[in-house]
């Protein structure tokens, strides 16, 4: 086992994750930035073999997710992990669809929710505080020098 | 001198065969786009040509672009999408963020449409100026997208940031006056 301490190579040793890690990552979709590094505990540096283990990018290692889970998904559960990556890639199709309709083509937020209730099959109260939650992430994240 | 006759001899000769504008002007404004380079889509029966361009530094704002031969009209009109679908809340403030810019603007307007909920900003010239001189055709589409960048701007802040028009007019002068510095 290799003992070695790195520079965090998520928040890059600051301890806290910025916009620029953010954008480096290209987890704008996903995160915004925090005064703690979940990946090191805010410690700044991680043990090599974890950082070899699990990527920087690893979007469900957070802060504000469930020590258990998180735990469970590092030691490989796979129900947890399939679940993961499920999510992942509802959120990336829920964002990309926002910036072409929302930012690009300027739709209103009201029917969008309504179209994404229909394509995806699914209730406004489902879809409507994920489109929310992404939309503030989106300006934050992507939209700053546009404002 | 030989030049100047030279270019008012062409002038002269496009003048005889002004029937033909409309097919001219649309094969040439073909020609500047295939020569561009740029991804695009021709419309043959319509006689327009879609392009999308990006308005921010991170690629993210994408706009619609349209340059149309209008044949009822007799002119060449470039139209840039805004909002496709804008809430009908902010109508009242579109409305004040539009009518502020056609009052400023020398050149284009900001048309609001209240039953589609569409923004779009339009250039229009009569046909005959882009027959004529070429160079019209390269001059209206680079001012139209330079021109719309601010626009676009302008009406997102509104749009996506919930801002009011006054401030976004006076920031948006102020951005200019350090652009023009």
């Amino acid at each position: 086992m290799n003992k070695k301490i790195i520079d965090c190579p998520r928040c890059l040793g600051k301890g806290h994750v910025n916009k620029q890690d953010i954008k480096i990552l290209r987890r704008e979709y996903f995160w915004i930035e925090g005064p703690h590094c979940a990946y090191c505990d805010g410690n700044k540096q991680v043990n090599f073999d974890f950082a070899n283990k699990v990527n920087a990018d690893e979007w469900f290692l957070t802060s504000d997710v469930d020590q258990q889970e998180i735990q469970r998904f590092l030691n490989g559960d796979q129900e947890i992990i399939n679940s993961v990556r499920q999510h992942e890639d509802y959120i990336n199709y829920l964002a990309n669809y926002l910036m072409e309709n929302y930012v690009s083509r300027g739709v209103n937020k009201d029917t969008i929710i309504e179209r994404l209730c229909v394509e995806l099959q699914s209730t406004k109260s489902e879809i409507k505080p994920i489109v929310n939650g992404l939309i503030e992430q989106i300006k934050i994240n992507l939209l700053d020098s546009h404002k | 001198m030989i030049k100047k006759i030279k270019e008012n001899f062409k002038i002269w000769r496009k003048l005889k065969d002004i029937k033909n504008r409309k097919e001219h002007v649309w094969t040439t404004l073909k020609k500047y786009h295939k020569e561009s380079g740029n991804n695009y889509g021709t419309y043959e029966k319509e006689k327009y040509i879609e392009i999308c361009f990006s308005l921010d530094n991170n690629n993210k704002v994408v706009k619609k672009y349209i340059h149309h031969i209008d044949e009822q009209n007799d002119s060449l009109k470039s139209i840039v999408y805004i909002s496709e679908g804008f809430d009908s809340d902010k109508a009242k403030d579109i409305l004040i963020l539009a009518s502020h810019f056609n009052s400023l603007m020398n050149k284009g307007h900001v048309i609001v449409n209240t039953d589609k909920e569409t923004i779009c900003m339009e250039y229009r010239i009569p046909l005959l100026i882009p027959y004529l001189y070429e160079l019209e055709i390269h001059n209206q589409c680079h001012d139209h997208y330079n021109h719309s960048r601010d626009i676009v701007w302008a009406f997102n802040r509104l749009l996506i940031f919930d801002e009011d028009p006054i401030f976004i007019m006076v920031d948006l002068m102020k951005k200019i006056k350090e652009r023009v510095k």
